[in-house]
């Protein structure tokens, strides 16, 4: 009845009843004997396992039990879940004492690792054969795990490849990538047009490949990005810098040019020192005033064809009381803004651009022109040095 | 319901009564799904016979959209010819090759002739498809040879319109501004700019021409001509927020002299209701309760200083509807209702061409106007038309609304404000 493994664990966990009661008597002493009840609970529960599960009751001899038996089982593979596991909790701990993002990342590891783990030991569980367990994870978990990896891996080739974009320089970036544009399609050329190319061969490519940009991606993000040029604006006395052509420390390091990234208005100084506007449609040319829209940041480009350096100021009103200057406006890039106790207008202005050049200005009117009446008090443009101007109706 | 088809237990009478029963179901099920089928296609097919259909795509009333309409024609022609081949092909495959126990044919790989022609003749369709594809897209980006500048600007969930200064649309020398209906002179080509003061909006006038969307920071364009007078309806089309489908808008076509005389009114100067008059009192409680947001251009306040709205220190997009000529438009909030009676719209939206014109500058007189409609919107706006307004929900926009709010106005102050509303014109 009692095979032989649980009969040493009864008598074991016996033996250690008894010596607890008779080390109680004897020595008087608590923690040896919780040691030793401790041991005998430990071992009763261990022949209870062993008396339930049987398994060891077995001839040497018999062959046809020894080939049957649960004991002869394939053992469960060796599995890396329980120690990411690991690493994911001590993460999440570290997390709850340090920083949120690791608190993530290892709760993330946690619950990637808990499910791979028990996918894992229930697939194993399924038959005695470890191919078909095998099989059977996979049922389950590749249809998630795939696409999962296939994101991760196309996301972080994606970073990669970004990383290297912004730190080669603009052009180098073009060329670069037209190259490697041009590799791809060759590359895919020769797979289509020889078929018997070996897939382990097409696919150890890929893989340098792609380890490759992973790794440039890495360094160029180590070394850092490309230099981007900041608008260089510092304060000033708007009211001074605005109303005069002079170069001033605030016109120094401007950009003289600005990209193309919106529809904008464009201000134009001519040669003969006029100033003209250009919008979409043939009816601005020769206009007197350019209608901009109230309550909305307006992107106005100037450039500057006078043949001098010269900047483009906004006069937004009068600025008699403090509320007033509230009516007036985000600053651009590279304008300048404000209120000055030297003027009573409000005025903002381009930095100094050179001949050729041009400068962005944002400007939004949150009153109409209307609530500005009379000649002298209207929103207008004008350009210090020269008599061009240029009204403008906000309606 | 379920039906036990597993007929192994039973005996061979029950067997062929469960077969019956199977092919019975299968019968019902093929019926039904026939009789589906019918159904839909026949609603759809009946719904192109719509005659209250103001955004048919299919009916051009200028030259605009009458080009997207022919190449439409082509396209589709032509795409149309494509998959009846193709489907024919494909079921003359399915029948002439369907299973019936014959041994699989000789499988062969690649036939070149056949994927090279299979390639190229594709190619040349869409070829033939893209020359006059691009062709029309150049024609419509055109804007050298427009005649007349409109400005719109989509915020949610309302278009504002207004007319720049220039030479153009006959002459414009004080900017006018407007919302929810754009008059253009009919035959005159048009040229909208249009953007957005928050999120992206598309301006979409289906008789007139294609979508725009009309995106913030960005001025876009897109041309408008009218054959003749009319009112074409239209609606923004790219989702917008919780009102999207209340943000409509109209463009109404007349002929040259009752344009000059709409443009005229437009400009007029400022006229105050007479005193001791109801519209008196609402003039007052416009300036209490509206002016906040919505200008009227030449209010003044008992100081006689001029009152300048500042929606944007109120409502998110910055922007709220000038009501300076509210009754010389029709419709209101974001132009989703009427501003005429039931009685009365038809008067205006169905009159003939020659007659469009003058019955849209009567504008809305009282014995006209929607006064259910109007009632109900200064009532409680947010209830006639979703927006954000509750002020318990406005954090993320740093308490400013996106659209009307509840302004517990009593029915008396309505009172006031219908009879002021209704002089401005």
């Amino acid at each position: 009845m009692f095979t032989t493994g649980s009969k040493l664990l009864i008598g074991s966990s016996v033996f250690a009843a008894v010596a607890a009661v008779v080390y109680g008597v004897t020595q008087n002493e608590a923690l040896g004997i919780v040691g030793l009840v401790s041991a005998s609970l430990a071992l009763a529960f261990l022949a209870g396992v062993n008396l339930w599960a049987a398994d060891s009751n077995l001839s040497a001899t018999d062959a046809t039990a020894v080939a049957t038996s649960e004991a002869s089982d394939d053992p469960p593979g060796a599995s890396i879940w329980p120690m990411v596991f690991a690493v994911g909790a001590a993460a999440l701990l570290l997390g709850l004492v340090s920083q949120q993002s690791i608190f993530t990342i290892g709760l993330i590891i946690l619950l990637a690792a808990g499910a791979q783990w028990a996918v894992q030991a229930w697939a194993e569980s399924a038959s005695t054969d470890s191919a078909s367990n095998a099989a059977v994870r996979g049922r389950l978990a590749n249809p998630l795990e795939y696409p999962l990896l296939g994101a991760v891996a196309v996301g972080g080739i994606a970073y990669a490849l970004s990383r290297v974009m912004l730190w080669l320089s603009k052009t180098n970036t073009i060329i670069a990538f037209v190259v490697l544009a041009v590799i791809l399609a060759c590359f895919a050329f020769i797979i289509a047009s020889r078929p018997s190319v070996k897939r382990g061969a097409i696919g150890g490519v890929l893989t340098i490949g792609a380890v490759a940009v992973v790794a440039g991606g890495v360094a160029a993000g180590v070394d850092g990005e490309r230099d981007i040029h900041v608008h260089e604006t510092i304060e000033a006395d708007a009211a001074l810098v605005c109303n005069s052509p002079e170069e001033f420390e605030v016109d120094e390091n401007a950009s003289q040019t600005v990209s193309d990234k919106a529809a904008t208005y464009t201000i134009l100084l001519t040669p003969a020192g006029i100033l003209e506007f250009d919008l979409p449609g043939p009816l601005d040319e020769g206009a007197k005033a350019i209608s901009l829209p109230r309550s909305n940041p307006n992107n106005i480009v100037f450039r500057n064809d006078s043949g001098e350096a010269r900047r483009l100021t906004l006069d937004l009103g009068p600025a008699p009381e403090e509320e007033a200057g509230e009516a007036a406006t985000e600053d651009g890039h590279g304008g300048e803004e404000s209120h000055s106790e030297e003027s009573d207008r409000y005025l903002m202005c381009t930095t100094l651009v050179e001949d050729g050049g041009a400068q962005l200005l944002t400007v939004k009117f949150d009153e109409p022109s209307f609530a500005y009446a009379g000649d002298d008090e209207a929103f207008r443009f004008y350009v210090p040095g020269t008599d061009a101007e240029l009204d403008v109706v906000v309606p | 319901m379920t039906y036990d088809l597993d007929m192994s237990h039973q005996s061979p009478t029950t067997k062929m009564q469960a077969v019956e029963t199977t092919t019975t179901l299968k019968s019902v099920t093929s019926s039904r799904l026939v009789r589906t089928l019918v159904a839909g296609s026949l609603a759809m097919l009946l719904a192109g016979c719509a005659t209250d259909a103001p955004q048919d795509t299919w009916k051009p009333k200028g030259p605009n959209a009458q080009m997207i309409n022919d190449l439409d024609w082509v396209v589709f022609g032509i795409a149309g010819i494509v998959g009846v081949v193709v489907f024919g092909v494909l079921g003359f495959a399915l029948w002439k090759y369907r299973d019936r126990g014959q041994p699989i044919p000789e499988q062969t790989h690649g036939k070149p002739v056949l994927e090279i022609g299979l390639t190229i003749l594709p190619a040349l369709i869409l070829v033939g498809i893209a020359i006059p594809t691009v062709g029309t897209i150049m024609d419509l980006a055109e804007t050298a040879d427009t005649e007349c500048i409109v400005n719109v600007t989509g915020q949610q969930w309302w278009w504002e319109i207004d007319y720049p200064v220039q030479d153009g649309c006959g002459g414009i020398k004080e900017p006018i501004i407007t919302s929810g209906q754009m008059v253009i002179e009919a035959g005159s080509k048009v040229l909208v700019r249009g953007t957005s003061r928050d999120v992206i909006h598309s301006w979409w006038i289906p008789s007139l021409n294609g979508k725009r969307d009309m995106v913030p920071g960005r001025i876009q364009t897109v041309r408008l001509q009218a054959d003749e007078p009319g009112i074409f309806a239209g609606q923004c089309t790219e989702f917008c927020g919780l009102s999207h489908a209340n943000m409509r808008m109209e463009v109404i076509a007349m002929n040259s002299a009752d344009f000059a005389i709409w443009k005229a009114n437009q400009i007029q100067d400022y006229v105050g209701p007479a005193e001791g008059t109801l519209a008196a009192e609402g003039e007052s409680t416009f300036i209490s309760q509206c002016s906040r947001c919505h200008q009227v251009n030449g209010i003044t306040d008992s100081s006689d200083e001029l009152i300048v709205a500042r929606p944007d220190q109120n409502v998110w997009s910055g922007a709220a509807p000038n009501l300076t000529n509210f009754m010389t438009r029709n419709t209101f909030a974001g132009a989703s209702w009427d501003l005429l009676s039931k009685r009365c719209r038809p008067g205006v939206w169905d009159a003939p061409p020659s007659k469009i014109g003058a019955a849209y500058l009567d504008g809305v007189t009282e014995s006209c106007l929607n006064e259910v409609g109007l009632r109900e919107w200064l009532r409680n706006a947010p209830a006639k038309k979703p927006m954000y307004t509750d002020p318990e929900s406005l954090e993320a926009t740093d308490g400013l609304v996106r659209g009307m709010p509840y302004l517990a106005l009593s029915e008396d102050q309505i009172d006031q404000l219908v009879a002021y509303l209704l002089e401005r014109k």
